[in-house]
């Protein structure tokens, strides 16, 4: 039983190195899109923000 | 004084309020939102320069975008603002010179919202959303952990100290959920507490803070139970929930504007019509009155405007429903929005853009959204009530105790509010509505507002449109009458040979009919195609004419033309249009078009009335056509002749009646029908997408869908009542006990437990969506 004074402090710190580990991915943008991963070699532009300033400036959408 | 859902209902209420009654109101609305004549005039260089798309969040209902949009124009130098709540946009012209963008959104976040300013804040909040879930899913699982052994020990076996160290493991790992996690929870059940207007959140909140409070004061004084595992539970359920939900309505949001910012409506200008034929391509909106556009066949007609050149047809069918095409020749009058047909036409432009009958269209609907306050969600009204009775019974815990035995207060009063389950009754709809939302969009149904889950499941009027939604919107051939001894198929492929040279749908049709011939089509020479007339060719060694029976039966045989429609009436075609195939000689052949019911009508009609939905049928089409149409699948209330202002004010006629009336249309030329009905499905794939505005978007086009769709509002409705019978039982039988000092700490727990897990395992059953007939793949 002994063990069990060292094992569980070192399950809590494990468990906060893990949730240390989740918050850098998650802000580091791994999860944005799992959608379309795969296609993501594909795309040509990098994924920059999508400018929503200048709808005005925008050429006109034509088929 | 009653509450209401959001800041945009209590300014619509008091607007309507001061405004009194009837027609003044909206005049009186429009007043206050219009700046008046002298300020115009004050204003008058005031021209947009610039514009921008503001995405504003915490817009709870339709009122709330009128409220935000009446606050933007007060400012000076706005000259245009719409919010869009189903996109959850707003989108502003102005004058930069009188009006900074960030007065724009300082204005909006005044009103009470808040305005994601750039993509960038909306995927950092998008990620700390995420973390908030995963974070406290992590915690919960770690809790469980050191819980579970707690509750198989025998008394005795784990020792004291042991135990207040796990304790005090559990208390670590509870931090940040409490603290992190379930801030949003905090932040919503504060704000409804400073409104007045209690939700759900508030007793979620009190249920959270009792039990980690209670588990708290246990761990430091080391004795009494700790909660900490039914604490992470339910905030990881609440939230894991409200995220597939949110996910589920951004993905849907995200699809249809992506459709609209791609589908600005172009036109191409002729920029020196009679002496030349060179266009520029431009959008729409810029426009001029007196301009001339080329409408090529197939394209829409981007403006009001008279045809100055050219003799075509064109379908209006998504303005008026009628289905016929109609003839426009020079000097006709064309509406914005229809599809041009045959011939490329020239179009001089009348009216443009706010005046056109397309934006016409589009005014009707957002007054229809407006005059559409939501209701309370039935669970926040509970909750109300709930709230209040939980606390008096705590009050009354606390106090009868105090009388009996003031030790066995405090405890049972926290039992009281740890057992009480909020979470079955705020887990009940929600994870219910996400997995019939999740099943829905598997098969490719958007959903726009979850509240519409909800209201469809209590509709008992489907009024649906005809063209394009219980019919192929294109003619089909229905029927081919021979005049003269021959083979049918011989002569379709004749009269189909000819139709390759035209893209008329009467043409498609034929060529469509004509693929399940088994012969080739013959080959013809010396074709000329006559504009909205019909095609002159020779096959073999014979001349053939197909068209209108007055171009095919030309005036040396003029004599036949009689008898030819008098065929045609006999045979009951009068109501469809018919082309006639005709040689030297005279009429050969007859083909009748129509349009032809979807394959899958007939059985959406049948599960509709199966779930006590009476099928109801209004068109703009003319009467022969809608009547054939209800026959054939039994609908007994069909109307004809229907303009989108009578449809709207039938659908009201109804809702006053006391019914729950859905629309189920393309999503385009219903659209103020869409708006006034409680909850609308569009049948809108590819470009129509971009003008749908419903609540469910079907995007398969598929009639089949529709059931499904109605299946799995019916599923979730029954599967929440489940919830919430079981959360009313769980709490009636709890609440007495642990009042009276008979639960037992960990009895509270895993009640606590075991009622947010049945919820949450009952809900995930609204996936498992059956219709009558067997699924398409």
């Amino acid at each position: 039983m002994d063990s069990l004074y060292l094992l569980i402090p070192l399950s809590v710190l494990l468990v906060l190195a893990i949730a240390a580990i989740l918050v850098w991915a998650v802000i580091s943008g791994q999860f944005d899109r799992l959608d379309d991963a795969g296609a993501r070699a594909l795309r040509e532009e990098p994924d920059a923000p999508e400018d929503h300033t200048d709808a005005a400036s925008r050429p006109p959408a034509k088929d | 004084m009653r509450s209401f859902c959001c800041y945009g209902c209590a300014f619509i209420a008091e607007q309507l309020f001061l405004a009194q009654a009837g027609a003044r109101d909206r005049e009186a609305l429009n007043a206050a939102i219009t700046p008046s004549a002298d300020a115009a005039t004050l204003l008058a260089p005031t021209a947009p320069t610039a514009q921008a798309r503001v995405e504003v969040r915490g817009m709870v209902c339709a009122a709330c975008g009128l409220l935000i949009e009446h606050q933007l124009r007060r400012l000076p130098g706005v000259v245009q603002a719409h919010v869009d709540f189903t996109a959850q946009r707003a989108f502003i012209a102005y004058d930069d010179k009188l009006v900074s963008r960030d007065e724009v959104l300082r204005e909006i976040r005044r009103a009470g919202y808040e305005t994601g300013a750039a993509e960038r804040d909306a995927r950092r909040a998008a990620r700390v959303d995420l973390l908030r879930v995963l974070i406290a899913w992590l915690m919960m699982m770690q809790v469980m952990m050191l819980a579970v052994p707690l509750y198989l020990a025998a008394p005795g076996d784990v020792a004291p100290d042991i135990e207040q160290l796990m304790r005090i493991a559990s208390l670590i790992l509870t931090l940040p959920v409490v603290l992190f996690s379930a801030q949003p929870l905090y932040r919503a059940a504060w704000s409804q507490v400073r409104i007045g207007s209690i939700g759900m959140d508030v007793p979620v909140v009190l249920g959270i803070g009792a039990a980690f409070v209670a588990s708290g004061i246990a761990t430091m004084t080391a004795r009494g139970h700790v909660y900490f595992d039914s604490v992470t539970m339910f905030v990881a359920l609440v939230l894991g929930t409200r995220w597939l939900l949110a996910r589920g309505l951004a993905a849907a949001r995200e699809h249809i504007e992506n459709a609209r910012r791609h589908s600005t409506l172009g036109a191409q200008r002729l920029v020196a019509f009679p002496s030349s034929l060179a266009t520029e391509s431009i959008s729409a909106e810029k426009l001029r009155v007196g301009d001339r556009v080329l409408v090529p066949p197939g394209e829409t007609v981007p403006a009001d405007g008279v045809v100055v050149h050219g003799r075509s047809s064109c379908s209006q069918a998504w303005l008026t429903g009628e289905s016929t095409p109609i003839e426009k020749s020079s000097g006709a009058p064309v509406l914005a929005g229809s599809v041009n047909l045959d011939q490329p036409m020239v179009v001089e432009v009348t009216r443009r853009g706010e005046a056109t009958s397309l934006a016409a269209l589009q005014r009707l609907v957002d007054e229809a959204g407006r005059d559409r306050p939501r209701v309370v969600e039935f669970a926040n009204r509970v909750a109300v009530y709930f709230l209040w009775a939980v606390l008096a019974i705590t009050a009354l815990t606390v106090i009868g105790w105090w009388i009996v035995d003031p030790a066995q207060a405090l405890p049972n009063a926290i039992a009281v509010l740890v057992a009480t389950c909020p979470c079955a009754l705020s887990l009940a709809a929600p994870a219910a509505f996400s997995a019939a939302q999740s099943a829905l969009a598997q098969s490719r149904v958007l959903l726009a507002r979850t509240a519409a889950l909800e209201t469809l499941a209590q509709v008992n009027v489907l009024a649906c449109d005809k063209t394009g939604t219980l019919t192929t919107g294109d003619p089909s051939l229905l029927k081919q009458l021979l005049l003269r001894e021959g083979d049918p198929e011989q002569m379709l492929a004749i009269a189909a040979s000819m139709e390759t040279m035209s893209t008329h749908p009467y043409a498609r049709a034929l060529l469509h009919a004509a693929q399940t011939l088994a012969m080739p089509l013959p080959t013809l020479t010396d074709g000329r195609v006559e504009a909205s007339a019909g095609i002159e060719a020779t096959v073999g060694r014979q001349r053939y004419r197909l068209g209108k029976i007055d171009f095919a039966l030309p005036e040396k045989l003029a004599s036949q033309r009689g008898g030819v429609a008098a065929i045609v009436t006999n045979e009951g075609l009068a109501a469809s249009s018919y082309i006639v195939l005709a040689d030297d000689a005279g009429a050969i052949a007859v083909f009748a078009f129509g349009e032809r019911l979807r394959d899958d009508a007939p059985a959406l009609v049948d599960a509709a009335a199966a779930r006590g939905v009476e099928v109801v049928l209004l068109s703009g089409d003319r009467r022969e056509p809608v009547q054939t149409v209800a026959k054939a699948l039994g609908i007994e209330r069909a109307l004809a002749h229907q303009t989108p202002d009578s449809k709207r004010s039938w659908v009201a006629g109804q809702q006053s009646a006391g019914h729950q009336v859905a629309m189920l249309g393309d999503g385009l030329n219903d659209a103020p029908v869409i708006a006034q009905a409680d909850v609308s499905i569009a049948l809108a794939g590819g470009s129509m997408l971009a003008q749908a505005r419903a609540d469910f978007i079907v995007l398969n086009s598929r009639l089949s869908d529709v059931e499904y769709t109605l299946a799995a509002a019916h599923r979730a409705r029954r599967i929440v009542r489940q919830n919430l019978a079981w959360a009313f039982v769980y709490n009636v039988v709890i609440i007495p006990m642990a009042a009276f000092g008979f639960v037992s700490p960990a009895v509270a727990a895993a009640g606590m437990a075991a009622s947010s897990l049945a919820v949450v395992a009952n809900a995930l059953r609204a996936k498992n969506v059956r219709t009558g007939g067997a699924r398409p793949r």
